[in-house]
C-alpha cells in the first residue's frame, strides 16, 4: 500500500498513453492514492486491457479511451465522456509520447511531423479540452510528461528533444495562463527509466548514463509515477509552472 | 534542522511531528518558538549557524547518541537587510555563513556517518536562487550559492545514495517577506500565475515531499513560489 492511500480520494484523472509503461505507471499510482481513473491509448488493445486489468487489481475501475492524442474529435469525445461519467475532471495527465532512435538526417519530414504532433499537439488538445470543465470548478491540475536533458548533458534525437522543449514551454506560458482559476500546471522531467522509450537507446548510451548518473542506475516509472501523485494532489498547491526531473541528479 | 523556529522552519517542524518524525533542530533568537516545538517531541539546540564548529559539534552528539539523520533541511537566515550602500564586510560574511556555509558544513559532516545509507537533504532558498527578481545582494548571493552548491553536492553525493535539492521560495504570508518592499510584493503578485502569496504550510508540504518520500529526485532546484 503507498503511504498516502488518501492522497487522490475523490479526484477524476485522465492519463495519456496509460496503456504501457510509465502512463501505467501512473494510472496504478494515482488509482492505489484514492482516484478515478481513466486512460487513453493509441494501438495496443492487449496491452490497454492488461493495463484496465492493473487498474481493477489496485481497486479502480478504469474508463478506457482508444484514439490519437493529436486527434482533436477523438480528444474532445474522450473529455466530454469522462465529463459525462464523473461530472467533471480535476486532473490531466499529459503523458502519451514517441520517440524514434535516430540521428538527423534520417529523420524524414513525417517523421518530424508525427513526433511534434504526438508529444505537443496531444499535449495542447487534451489541455485546451481539460480546461473547460477545469475552469468551471475553478481548480484543477495538469501535468505534463517531458523528459530530462534540460539543462542536462545527455543526447538525444532531435525531434524528440524539439518536442520536449516545447512541452517544458507549453508548460510555462499554460501555467501562467490558467492560474487565475485555481489550475497548476508543472512539467515532470524523468531521466532513462529502467521500462520505456529510453530503453531503445543504443546499448552503448545507456551505459554512457549509468556512468554518468550520480544515482548509478536507471529509474523506475512507478517512482516517476509517485511523483506525479504528490504534484497533482491537494498537497500540492503552490508549485505551478515548475520543471521536476526524476532523473536521480542526471 | 538547520533553522527551526523561522515562519517556514517551525510549519515544517509541526509536520514532521504530525508525521511521527522526531527531529534535532537549531534556533538563534526565538526561544518560546523552540520550547513549544520541543513539547511536540523534538529536540531543540540553541545555536548560532554561523558558528562551523558548533554545527560539527551538534552532527558529533547526534552520532554519539546514536542518531545519526535520515534527512536534513537547512532552512536559515542571516537577518541582515542592509542597502548595498550600508552593508560592511562583516555582514556580507554573515549572510554567507548561514546561508550558504552552514548547509555545506553539515552536509560534509553528515555524509560520512551515513556510511552508505539513504538519505535527503532539502534545502531552501529565496526566489533570487532561479529567477532575476530584485533581492539584496547578500541574499541572492548566498541562494545562488545554495543553488551551486545542490547541483555539485548531487553529482558528488548520488553514489553514496544522498540526495539533496533546493526550493527557492517565493513571497509568503509572513517571515522575511514581512520585510519585502511592498510596490515589488505588489509587482510579484501581478506576474504570480496563482496571484497570491503563499503559505508556511504549503510550502512546508513541498519539503516534507522530498524529505520524506523521495527516491530519486537530486539536483533539483525549483521554485515554490506561486508560478513566478
Amino acid at each position: 500500500m503507498p503511504a498516502h492511500p488518501d492522497r487522490l480520494a475523490g479526484k477524476r484523472v485522465l492519463v495519456t498513453g496509460g496503456s504501457r509503461n510509465l502512463g501505467r505507471a501512473i494510472a496504478v499510482a494515482c488509482t492505489r492514492a484514492g482516484a478515478r481513473v481513466a486512460f487513453t491509448y493509441s494501438m495496443n488493445d492487449d496491452d490497454a486491457a492488461s493495463a484496465a486489468a492493473a487498474v481493477k487489481e489496485a481497486g479502480g475501475d478504469p474508463l478506457v479511451f482508444k484514439g490519437s492524442v493529436a486527434d482533436a474529435a477523438h480528444v474532445d469525445a474522450t473529455v466530454r465522456a469522462v465529463v459525462a461519467a464523473w461530472g467533471g475532471l480535476d486532473v490531466l495527465v499529459n503523458n502519451a509520447g514517441i520517440t524514434q532512435i535516430l540521428p538527423i538526417a534520417l529523420v524524414e519530414e513525417a517523421d518530424w511531423d508525427h513526433v511534434m504532433s504526438v508529444n505537443v499537439k496531444g499535449a495542447y488538445l487534451f489541455a485546451r479540452a481539460a480546461l473547460r470543465p477545469m475552469i468551471k470548478a475553478r481548480a484543477g491540475h495538469i501535468l505534463n510528461i517531458g523528459a530530462f536533458g534540460e539543462g542536462r548533458v545527455v543526447h538525444s534525437p532531435v525531434h524528440y528533444a524539439a518536442s520536449k522543449a516545447a512541452l517544458a514551454g507549453f508548460t510555462d506560458a499554460l501555467a501562467r495562463d490558467v492560474g487565475r482559476y485555481g489550475i497548476l500546471v508543472n512539467l515532470v522531467q524523468p531521466g532513462l527509466l529502467a521500462t520505456g522509450l529510453g530503453q531503445g537507446s543504443p546499448q552503448a548510451r545507456l551505459e554512457e548514463y549509468l556512468e554518468q548518473n550520480p544515482a548509478q542506475r536507471f529509474g523506475t516509472v512507478e517512482e516517476v509515477a509517485d511523483v506525479v501523485v504528490w504534484l497533482v494532489s491537494g498537497a500540492n498547491t503552490f508549485m505551478t509552472g515548475v520543471r521536476v526531473p526524476v532523473d536521480g541528479g542526471a | 534542522m538547520l533553522g527551526g523556529t523561522g515562519h517556514v522552519g517551525a510549519a515544517v517542524l509541526a509536520g514532521l511531528a504530525r508525521a511521527g518524525v522526531p527531529a534535532w533542530f537549531t534556533y538563534f533568537a526565538n526561544t518560546a518558538r523552540a520550547d513549544e516545538l520541543a513539547r511536540a517531541g523534538h529536540r531543540a539546540h540553541r545555536l548560532d549557524l554561523r558558528r562551523a564548529d558548533d554545527i560539527r559539534a551538534l552532527l558529533g552528539e547526534m552520532a554519539m547518541a546514536g542518531c545519526v539523520p535520515d534527512v536534513l533541511i537547512h532552512c536559515a537566515a542571516h537577518p541582515d537587510w542592509r542597502s548595498l550602500e550600508e552593508l560592511d564586510d562583516a555582514g556580507w560574511d554573515d549572510v554567507q555563513a548561514v546561508g550558504v556555509r552552514a548547509a555545506f558544513v553539515a552536509v560534509q559532516a553528515l555524509a560520512p556517518r551515513l556510511a552508505g545509507r539513504a538519505a535527503d537533504i532539502v534545502l531552501c532558498a529565496g526566489l533570487s536562487a532561479v529567477r532575476p527578481v530584485p533581492a539584496h545582494v547578500q541574499a541572492a548571493a548566498a541562494h545562488a550559492g545554495l543553488a551551486g552548491l545542490t547541483r555539485s553536492f548531487a553529482r558528488a553525493l548520488g553514489p553514496k545514495k544522498i540526495r539533496i535539492n533546493l526550493l527557492a521560495l517565493g513571497i509568503l504570508d509572513g517571515g522575511t517577506a514581512n520585510r519585502i518592499d511592498a510596490g515589488f510584493a505588489r509587482d510579484h503578485l501581478r506576474f504570480a500565475a496563482l496571484g497570491r502569496t503563499g503559505t508556511a504550510d504549503e510550502v512546508a508540504r513541498a519539503i516534507l515531499w522530498l524529505a520524506l518520500e523521495n527516491t530519486y529526485v537530486s539536483g533539483m532546484v525549483v521554485p515554490v513560489a506561486g508560478g513566478i
